[in-house]
């Protein structure tokens, strides 16, 4: 069982939320041909990280909103949690990136 | 061929639980007497609304008589209306049912600062009341219920018993469920198992 704290409603079950994805993903600027490549990058390419994983969650049975969750996906403990502009690897000073 | 009828009477709205719900003293009672008090409460009107313009709050708490909570998981309001905080600029109103309060806002302000949503065919009420009623909640979700954490005023948007559940806690042992009214029977049932080793009143 994972507790998310949903920066808004406090410590909830993870049942309530949604998992959304990779929250390292930033969408590209222009939707033009010449950006295939990026737009192709944004919509199917994923790392598979051993350990620590931004990702975002939906809190669907609650208020609805996004939550970013910093993850260790080996140990599945949860880090930290935040709004999705928030960056929680420089939140967590002292804790780097295992890949 | 039927002759549809139009008169008021056949427009009432209709309770979910209706067919379900049996008066009376159920489970464990004990000489004390039931621990647990159960009611449905019927038939009410529940509007969500969504606005993000400050102003148009302000106005609409002018129209309702009461404030609107910006505070997370919280309730403002009296016996009669209660408005409770769902997320970000999205709040839900609730009350007995007797005007139309949907056309009072709607006659008041235009559909592009305030967006409405009729809920209320789509949503059942319980009232849990009693010394136990907080231990049902506990058996249903995993939201921190004890009373120093959620105090009257306070409201949680939850999975209780696997089902969407909005929960209000209107006074230190009086709990509103708000659930869709298509698994009201599935709640109410699960209710009455939950509640058979307290002893539990329908009223
Ligand atoms: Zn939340």
């Amino acid at each position: 069982m994972l507790i998310i704290n949903c920066p808004l409603c406090g410590p909830r079950d993870h049942a309530e939320f949604t998992y959304v994805g990779d929250a390292t993903k930033n969408r590209p600027e222009n939707s033009d041909n010449s950006n295939d490549n990026a737009w192709y990058d944004f919509v199917y390419l994923r790392d598979n990280p051993k350990g620590l994983h931004q990702e975002l969650w939906q809190h669907s049975f609650g208020c609805r909103c996004f939550v970013k969750v910093l993850r260790n996906t080996l140990t599945h403990e949860i880090i930290a949690t935040g709004m999705p502009k928030d960056n929680l690897i420089l939140k967590e000073k002292g804790l780097e990136l295992s890949v | 061929m039927t002759e549809v009828n139009t008169s008021k009477n056949s427009l009432r709205r209709r309770s979910g639980l209706a067919h379900v719900i049996n008066y009376g003293q159920f489970g464990n009672i004990t000489l004390s007497g039931p621990s647990l008090f159960i009611c449905e409460r019927h038939p009410l009107t529940i509007l969500q609304l969504d606005t993000n313009k400050s102003k148009t709050l302000t106005d609409l708490s002018n129209l309702l008589n009461v404030e609107f909570p910006h505070t997370t998981n919280t309730c403002k309001g009296n016996d009669e209306r209660r408005i409770l905080w769902l997320g970000p600029n999205r709040w839900l109103i609730v009350e007995p049912e007797h005007g139309c309060l949907q056309t009072l806002i709607k006659n008041e302000f235009n559909s592009s600062e305030v967006f409405l949503t009729d809920l209320s065919h789509g949503r059942s009420t319980v009232r849990l009341r009693g010394r136990k009623a907080r231990d049902i909640l506990m058996k249903g979700s995993g939201v921190d219920w004890h009373l120093n954490s959620f105090v009257t005023d306070n409201c949680a948007h939850t999975k209780l018993f696997d089902l969407a559940a909005t929960v209000d806690c209107r006074d230190i042992d009086v709990f509103d469920i708000y659930i869709a009214r298509g698994f009201a029977e599935d709640f109410w049932e699960i209710l009455q198992d939950a509640a058979a080793e307290f002893g539990y009143q329908v009223d």
